[in-house]
């Protein structure tokens, strides 16, 4: 091996780093994908020799990956490593906890840290503060906050927690969160008397009589406050710098665009012209380099949108993944910041309950969304969700929206809404679309009379570059929309996808290449934890495991060349 | 129906002087070779004018020109790549498994020539193979295996050892 360069080296050991789920990252998803949790090999490699273990190291903690099966000895001897030796945890990029069993003493731990000048006065305060929350399970919540502190250049976090609220309210800026705490200390001042052994409060009061009375990075209804750590370039460019790697704390100059529409109208603004205003991330900021964050929600309740509000207001994260939350009108009412934009692009919501008062306000909030991911829990859903009103929603503030998916998959076993989208013709950035069919269009003789064929062109927008239908099971008269594919008014069209239940085959279609994939999905549902909220997959039981079919249309090169 | 032309032929020469006469498009799985073709024109390509590959000797070339012909259809190398440890596998199709089989100097061969050459595809496929064959091993057993010497004094062993404990399979 001593022919090979570092650099080779380096690709070989690569191929033996941890890795996170991407694509279908909840638990229990069929077919999720081998998950290396632990990287032994790398750790083997790294006892080799000295230039196997400069190699092999860094990649061993640039993806961390504790799934369900970790013994505590490994959480356990991974805080212990990370406190000795502080540059391992600046090498962590990406993070995926499943679930933390390490039984550590927090308080050992924090006093630890904070004693080697690594815990903050504003840390331990917030450790204390959650040990003395209603957190089901304070431990492992805190634990997630001390690694938070020890991972300073994390750029993706994907963990399952009871507490996201906490971890949130941290994330989201140090003047909101200190005002949330703050509120939180109000509610709950009794508490400060148990807590006393840790941390003294006279230094939690004095921060938040500086930052008490601030309403943070309030830049979208104008009257925004400026401070040192908080300023606002009002120049409108846009710099996203590379250089948000070279150190843990983001230098002032590493800035981050908000898209805030100065004049936020009912009517949602022109599209495309939303004014930018940039936010510079401040240097004390918690974790400075997110950028994706996903967080699964333990409990057979599902969480409020508003719990997690800290993550909409973080400038540096651009990919937002919940998993069973709730979105509903009455959830964003208890949004603290309204008025602040968010810069995410990327908004995945799975097994979710959502309304059309609900979406709404995450579309006005979100000017710079691009992609839209919605997928219905079908044991949450107190209420026949509307998809009419959902719709009016979708035409009149996702303009802007390149990608939308809305999937109440249930291969036609449970309907849980009534009404459809309609027409989407009019948002003219739409470019990706992946919704049911009986969801997008109905008429009002339900599926008695198959989907005609001109109407392809009054629902979808002419720029639309893919579109993946689903077809419901139940609707016997539904021939699978293959008659899109050759409409006048959809040139744009370069793959379109066909779902359905079974084994069933489409006709081949003049000017397109059709290939299909056939995937198995679990139509189980356990009124206690959901659809895919089981961690085994055996769990599931056979009879509820269909075979679903997609017919993969592609238009060949020369019909592309063809239409110009 | 119109008639197929036959493939354009191109001249590459190993390091120890040894010239193959290719298809154009087996030539170009080597971005390296298909940079050099668009610099240089059509009238200049013959067996006399061949492209040296300085790196590569003939019985390494021969090996890399027999994966390039298997390959030939395969489609371009997607340019997004993943870098941040979410779509890492290890799995390697059949046909590369045997290509594969050869003794450890001839696979570090490739992996260079397909270094050089630019062959990315070529280059995964043999950084997989080591992968594997590390898989599993103890530190120990990877030395053996690749004939590497333990330069660690017991103490920096020691240390190492401890600091990755959380990373062992129980």
């Amino acid at each position: 091996m001593d022919s090979l360069p570092n650099e080779t080296l380096y690709q070989i050991f690569q191929c033996l780093e941890s890795t996170v789920p991407f694509d279908n990252w909840e638990p229990g998803y069929i077919g999720r994908g081998e998950t290396v949790s632990l990287p032994a090999d790398l750790a083997s490699l790294s006892l080799v020799c000295r230039r196997f273990h400069n190699v092999a190291r860094p990649l061993m903690y640039r993806t961390v990956t504790f799934c369900d099966d970790i013994y505590e000895d490994n959480h356990d001897e991974f805080l212990k490593s990370l406190c000795e030796d502080f540059s391992l945890g600046r090498s962590i990029r990406n993070l995926h906890v499943e679930e933390w069993v390490s039984e550590l003493s927090v308080k050992g731990l924090a006093s630890t840290l904070a004693s080697m000048g690594r815990l903050g006065d504003r840390e331990t305060d917030w450790l204390v503060r959650l040990i003395g929350s209603a957190s089901e399970d304070p431990c492992s919540d805190c634990i997630l906050l001390i690694l938070f502190v020890l991972t300073p250049r994390l750029r993706l976090l994907d963990c399952k927690t009871s507490c996201s609220e906490w971890l949130a309210r941290y994330l989201c800026g140090r003047r909101q969160a200190d005002k949330l705490l703050q509120e939180q200390v109000r509610d709950a001042s009794d508490m400060e008397e148990h807590d006393s052994d840790v941390e003294d409060s006279s230094s939690v009061s004095s921060e938040m009589t500086i930052y008490g009375n601030s309403e943070g990075v309030e830049i979208a209804s104008g009257g925004h406050q400026e401070d040192e750590s908080d300023s606002v370039d009002k120049s409108g460019s846009v710099d996203k710098s590379d250089s948000v790697d070279k150190s843990d704390s983001v230098d002032k100059s590493d800035s981050v665009a908000y898209s805030g529409d100065k004049n936020d109208s009912e009517d949602g603004g022109e599209p495309g012209n939303a004014g930018t205003r940039v936010l510079k991330i401040p240097h004390n900021y918690p974790l400075a380099h997110l950028k994706e964050v996903r967080f699964r929600h333990v409990g057979d309740e599902q969480e409020s949108i508003s719990d997690v509000e800290g993550l909409f207001l973080h400038p540096g994260i651009e990919t937002l993944r919940l998993l069973a939350y709730s979105c509903t009108g009455g959830d964003v009412t208890r949004f603290k910041w309204n008025t602040v934009p968010s810069n995410l692009t990327t908004l995945q919501l799975k097994q979710c309950n959502i309304d059309a008062e609900g979406l709404k306000n995450i579309l006005r909030r979100c000017k710079r969304l691009r992609s839209l991911h919605i997928a219905i829990a079908p044991t949450f859903i107190p209420e026949i969700i509307r998809l009419d009103a959902i719709g009016e929603v979708i035409r009149k503030y996702g303009h802007n929206l390149e990608m939308f998916d809305l999937d109440s998959n249930d291969f036609g076993h449970l309907y849980l809404h009534e009404g459809c989208l309609g027409s989407l013709k009019n948002m003219k950035s739409l470019k990706h679309l992946k919704v049911g069919l009986r969801e997008l269009w109905q008429d009002d003789e339900e599926d008695l009379e198959p989907t005609p064929a001109d109407i392809w062109e009054q629902l979808l927008p002419p720029q639309l570059e893919s579109v993946y239908i689903q077809v419901p099971q139940l609707s016997r008269n539904q021939d699978p929309p293959i008659e899109l594919l050759q409409r006048e008014g959809l040139k744009a069209l370069r793959k379109v996808e066909v779902e359905v239940s079974g084994d069933s085959k489409s006709a081949t279609v003049p000017g397109w290449n059709t290939s299909y994939r056939t995937y198995e999905a679990n139509t189980a549902v356990n009124p206690g934890t959901g659809r895919y909220r089981t961690d085994d997959s055996a769990l599931i039981p056979s009879s509820a495991i269909i075979k679903v079919t997609v017919a993969v249309f592609c238009r060949n090169v020369d019909m592309v060349e063809k239409l110009g | 129906m119109a008639e197929s032309k036959p493939a354009q032929k191109i001249w590459i020469r190993s390091n120890d002087d040894k010239t193959f006469e290719i298809d154009r498009d087996v030539g170009e799985r080597s971005v390296l070779i298909k940079n050099l073709l668009e610099d240089v024109g059509d009238a200049d390509l013959s067996e006399e004018n061949a492209i040296p590959i300085q790196n590569v000797n003939e019985t390494v070339l021969r090996k890399v020109i027999e994966w390039c012909e298997h390959h030939r259809n395969d489609p371009p190398a997607s340019q997004d790549e993943e870098s941040d440890a979410r779509k890492k596998t290890t799995e390697i199709e059949e046909w590369d498994q045997k290509f594969m089989q050869v003794d450890q100097e001839m696979l570090f061969e490739i992996i260079l020539a397909a270094n050089y050459l630019d062959i990315k595809a070529l280059l995964d496929v043999g950084c997989k193979t080591v992968a594997n064959m590390i898989k599993g091993k103890s530190p120990e057993e990877i030395r053996k295996t690749f004939n590497i010497t333990n330069d660690f004094s017991p103490e920096e062993e020691e240390q190492i050892r401890r600091e990755n404990e959380w990373a062992e399979d129980r």
